[in-house]
């Protein structure tokens, strides 16, 4: 089975949010709901300091805490690609998914009252469309697809999927490859909320 | 499986480029279906290479939708409720309620309003908002009838308005962006593009890649210093010509026999820089280095002179001396902030010499301009453009016609409404200054169009109270921006989704060099709005007036016009019919806003840099397709169809990986051979003594209100209210009430005062004021706290965001909400930027000081409740 996956260059992401607004405008989440959510983070001591920004969504878990939690089972490993697949009809609503997801990419839309992911885009990929945040992200950092695929064709540049605003890759196994900055690794940081 | 893009997925696209005044310029896409908006896309119209990249969009591209179709679109025409001609109950504005009212009772109300004004107190009695004489259809009308009072400010460029091609620094005239990987360093003075140019930080990734090293100069850290993993030389708000001077100082003593200073780049290419290069016109003996030094003021420049000023430490002064040495290969950026202070008139001629000093010009690596705007990181000829479509955007062709030739600065509007207080006419900053001249003038009639000046001009306070003392203010608008919240009649305007419409930025450059775009009409003008150009027609009508001089073409012919107009270069290498060629390829915006058959330029813009010799037309045109659009042109031979073109809303010119068809170096002839290629200056070199600045501020800034003579030599001035003179004492460091500089950085929420309607925007981003952590801890503050910010101006709330990358005694306040005043304690809870700006006070005219403002803050523990902005109610003027 072909791992889907994100690729995600955190050393060139500028922090826009054009990903988180493209995805919300393509699933046309009302406020206060979205699938994908830009962070922002800086480091060091004036003046010598750093910044860098995280652009996150369902990361596809090899072992989706998200599913475990669903006493619905309407979260489901799909066989083909490996995506976590949400049964809008099954899910009742309750929250122990977003509860559940330690990447906090699972949310409730109180407008339909059912809980809500990255779906990978497939409505817009089966008309040969790319998904919303890849196809849209202006510095080319964002890049959704068999991860070790994407890996190959944008070249070896030392992956990794922990760092220190992340939990650990242990508890769920993510689908996730991130080029990192040095400084996504000190512990003495702050979120900045633009 | 859920599916909700796919549901989303059937319709018909649209190409709707963004056409706001950004700073970017980018493809969007919209599908609609059964005229209802279904979603947005970016540029899909080719596979995306760094060779051919796809035009892609920011967030604002992405929230446009809402602008059209959301809750706070302008319907109906409307009328204030307390105002008649009769009893105009001015103090009521911004705070009545609405009432509908047909389209014949607005356009009576307003050309009754005019005609009462006219004859009562005459044109000069009608103030038209406008900005660089962009005035839009209106101003035909208006110049038609009488004429108006018209604005003067630099707005973006500040300082680099006054032409730094004077003196040799031309604007935005910088290297290609396939030479941006052989500096050893890229300064970001003040600059971001990766938010406020979108997306040129594009352009930056390869140096990135390649190990290049970046450096910003600036109050605050920013995305794309940080993106660059840049390092900070923290420089204070309207400091940084003592900043510079004290790196000249110090390259000055660092340098070892031509290890920091390139003598021979001095020798062949500037003059003034010390007593054996004086250039024959200079009326004063004095010269740069002896400056530096103390010789003329007793006062030597040195980098611990500059760091009291400029707050960036000694030995970062010093570093920033050795990075700029000649040695390194350096390409210099900075955006127009360091220009938008009082005192700022030398900054750019001190910025380039510094540049010289290093020998950053000219080759490989090396450049350095204001490189704001539309393209930056990526200058030189034009590679595809669109043609200009009409000449009411183009710029002031009717301006220059307008009977009353009555200019007020924008430092000096709201005082001159308000109060009758005289003010300084010096004409027009962009399209033509003339000697600075006093009047006075009794403005009873407000008209807005298209811009939104009270928002985005200084004193935003003082502006409310200037509308509310006219007669009549009526505005046109899509959603209750600024000066229609504050009018009395209220026209909806269709949006460039429901019209056919040539527009300024998308149309005389104001995008990349390496495209042309063009916008389809989505659909109809929705509920009662009509188009600017179909109100000029009507209010023209209404006077009485003949206005076909300007606008005898339909909207869609101008449309068309930049299609036809559109053109491509010729390669040195491509054989093409001597037939097929068209004149010129010039689509520098400024240059070509500036085109005009009459009238004085003087003082234009500077040269666009040299561009090709060979362009032809983009567009193939048959006699079919004019028919199919029913439009007047010519049949003509281009690259691709006119189908094509309307079918992908852009064409991009195809580099390739060796940066086909040349790799432009500014400045690349000049500096290979000045004597044979001089530049456009009295002695044809960079003249770090201009005899040409000093007296052209002399003979047009003379007479101004606290004008001081600006030097040949790129000398330090002391400002009016910029951060020194905030100090109670200087000499002991005794700070003064409001000792705080404010910063407005450009997020993407704005696109200045734009989009403040938009949901989508006001969720993603918060808008906080940001302060530095040292500042914060002083004042016992913690990021979620609401903070009050207040100087004489105006006091506004924001929630704080504690940062690590602002500079202690600074704050950043982000530009562009539309002010919300609350009543009884006059507090806007929007974060309203220029309702802390003052809006007096500058040393040159029209040179908007916004970031001359000082401000102090503390924790807020009134009454108000601020919540977040994306749970405010959208402004609704008519319930129901």
């Amino acid at each position: 089975m072909s791992e889907y996956g994100f690729l995600f260059d955190a050393n060139n992401c500028i922090g826009c949010k054009t990903c988180q607004v493209a995805c919300k405008d393509s699933h046309r989440l009302p406020i206060g709901v979205n699938y994908r959510k830009v962070r922002s983070f800086t480091t060091g001591a004036y003046p010598e300091v750093g910044m860098y920004h995280v652009s996150m969504a369902c990361n596809h878990c090899a072992n989706p805490a998200c599913a475990k939690a669903c006493p619905q089972g309407a979260l489901s490993k799909d066989a083909a690609t490996g995506m976590v697949v949400l049964d809008e009809d099954k899910c009742a609503g309750c929250g122990s998914c977003v509860a559940a997801c330690p990447y906090g990419a699972v949310v409730l839309n109180p407008e339909i009252g059912k809980a809500g992911k990255c779906d990978g885009c497939v409505g817009l990929v089966a008309q040969g469309e790319r998904p919303s945040c890849e196809a849209a992200c202006p510095m080319r950092v964002i890049w959704f697809g068999p991860l070790d695929e994407l890996k190959a064709k944008y070249g070896d540049k030392g992956y990794v999927r922990d760092f220190v605003v992340l939990p650990s890759s242990d508890v769920t196994d993510p689908s996730l490859a991130c080029v990192i900055k040095e400084i996504m690794l000190d512990s003495d940081y702050d979120e900045v909320f633009n | 499986m859920t599916d909700s893009n796919a549901k989303a997925s059937k319709g018909t696209w649209y190409n709707v480029p963004c056409a706001t005044n950004c700073g970017g310029r980018c493809l969007v896409k919209v599908l609609v279906k059964n005229g209802e908006y279904v979603r947005t896309k970016t540029d899909d119209t080719h596979e995306d290479s760094w060779e051919w990249p796809q035009a892609r969009a920011c967030p604002m591209g992405y929230a446009q939708w809402e602008k059209t179709f959301g809750p706070g679109r302008l319907k109906y025409p409307m009328k204030r409720k307390s105002w008649s001609p009769e009893a105009p109950n001015g103090h009521l504005r911004g705070m009545d309620e609405w009432e509908r009212i047909s389209w014949d009772e607005a356009l009576d109300i307003i050309s009754s309003e005019l005609v009462k004004a006219k004859e009562k107190y005459g044109n000069e009695s009608i103030l038209f908002i406008n900005i660089m004489s962009l005035e839009g259809y209106l101003g035909s009308v208006l110049s038609k009838f009488g004429g108006y009072v018209d604005l003067s400010s630099v707005d973006s460029m500040g300082t680099f308005t006054y032409n730094p091609a004077m003196y040799g620094l031309q604007n935005m005239n910088v290297n290609d962006r396939y030479d941006n990987v052989n500096s050893d360093y890229i300064v970001l003075y003040g600059h971001n593009g990766a938010w406020a140019e979108f997306p040129s930080a594009y352009y930056l990734k390869p140096a990135h890649e390649a190990g290049v090293k970046f450096v910003f100069v600036g109050p605050e850290y920013n995305a794309t210093a940080g993106v660059f993993d840049a390092e900070w030389f923290p420089v204070r708000q309207g400091t940084d010509t003592a900043f510079l001077l004290g790196v000249a100082h110090s390259m000055l003593t660092q340098d070892d026999g031509g290890s920091i200073v390139n003598w021979d780049f001095l020798e062949r290419c500037t003059v003034g820089f010390d007593k054996a290069h004086m250039p024959d016109d200079a009326k004063i003996d004095e010269n740069f280095k002896d400056y530096v030094m103390g010789v003329y003021d007793g006062i030597e420049k040195t980098p611990e002179w500059a760091s009291l000023i400029c707050g960036c430490p000694v030995d970062k002064i010093e570093k920033f001396a050795r990075i700029m040495g000649a040695e390194n290969k350096v390409s210099i950026h900075t955006s127009g902030a360091p220009a938008r202070n009082t005192g700022a008139e030398n900054f750019p001629q001190l910025l380039m010499t510094v540049a010289a000093m290093g020998g950053h010009f000219g080759t490989p690596g090396n450049a350095c301009s204001n490189d704001q705007q539309y393209g930056s990181f990526d200058r030189g000829p034009t590679l595809a453009s669109n043609g200009a479509g009409g000449r009411a955007f183009t710029c002031c062709p009717t301006a220059l016609k307008n009977p009353v030739q009555m200019n007020i600065p924008s430092n000096e509007v709201w005082e001159s409404v308000l109060n009758g207080t005289p003010f300084h006419d010096c004409g027009d900053a962009l399209a033509g200054m003339r000697p600075c001249e006093e009047k006075q003038t009794d403005i009873h009639v407000i008209v807005s169009e298209h811009h939104n000046r009270l928002g985005s001009f200084e004193g935003t306070a003082k502006g409310i109270k200037a509308f509310r003392k006219v007669d009549f203010v009526c505005a046109q608008a899509y959603w209750m921006k600024t000066e229609a919240k504050y009018a009395d009649v209220v026209l909806p305007v269709a949006t460039r989704w429901e019209r056919y419409m040539y527009n300024f930025y998308t149309s005389v450059g104001a995008t990349y060099r390496d495209f042309a775009l063009i916008n389809n009409k989505v659909v109809d003008p929705l509920y009662e709005a009509k188009s600017d150009y179909d109100i000029a027609w009507a209010l023209a009508e209404k006077l009485g007036v003949d206005i076909s001089e300007f606008m005898a073409d339909s909207e869609k012919q101008h449309w068309f016009n930049s299609i036809s107009g559109a053109k491509v270069i010729v390669a040195d290498d491509e054989e093409v019919d001597e037939s097929l060629l068209v004149e010129g390829g010039s689509a520098n915006w400024a240059d070509a806003m500036l085109e005009s058959d009459e009238g004085e330029v003087e003082e234009s813009e500077a040269k666009p840099p040299k561009l090709g010799d060979r362009y032809r037309p983009l567009v193939t045109i048959t006699e079919e397709d004019l028919e199919k659009l029913g439009v007047k042109g010519k049949v003509q031979e281009g690259v691709i169809s006119l189908d094509q073109f309307l079918e992908d809303g852009i064409y991009r010119y195809r580099r390739d990986d060796a940066g086909y068809p040349g790799v432009y170096i500014a400045y690349e002839d000049f500096v290979r051979d000045p004597e044979g290629c001089p530049l456009d200056t009295p002695s044809g070199k960079f003249e770090i003594y201009c005899q040409t600045k000093s007296d052209w501020f002399d003979k047009i800034h003379n007479g101004w209100p606290n004008y001081q003579p600006v030097s040949p030599l790129p000398k330090y001035l002391p400002t009016v209210r910029g951060y020194v003179e905030g100090f109670e004492d200087w000499e002991r460091q005794i700070p003064g009430k409001h000792p705080y500089m404010v910063s407005n950085s450009h997020t993407l929420r704005h696109s200045h005062t734009d989009h403040d309607n938009l949901s989508y925007l006001r969720e993603a981003w918060a808008n906080p004021v940001y302060i530095s952590v040292a500042d914060a801890a002083e004042k016992d503050i913690e990021t979620g706290d609401v903070v009050m910010l207040y100087n004489d101006n105006g006091k506004v709330l924001r929630r704080a965001q504690v940062s690590r990358f602002v500079m202690p005694s600074t704050l950043d306040l982000p530009h562009g909400c539309a002010v919300e005043v609350d009543e009884a304690t006059g507090i806007d809870l929007a974060g309203a930027d220029n309702y802390l700006c003052s809006a007096a006070e500058t040393t040159a005219n029209g040179s908007n000081a916004w970031n001359s403002t000082r401000v102090n803050f503390e924790k807020y523990e009134g009454d108000l409740v601020l919540r977040p902005d994306h749970e405010w109610e959208p402004r609704v003027p008519l319930k129901g």
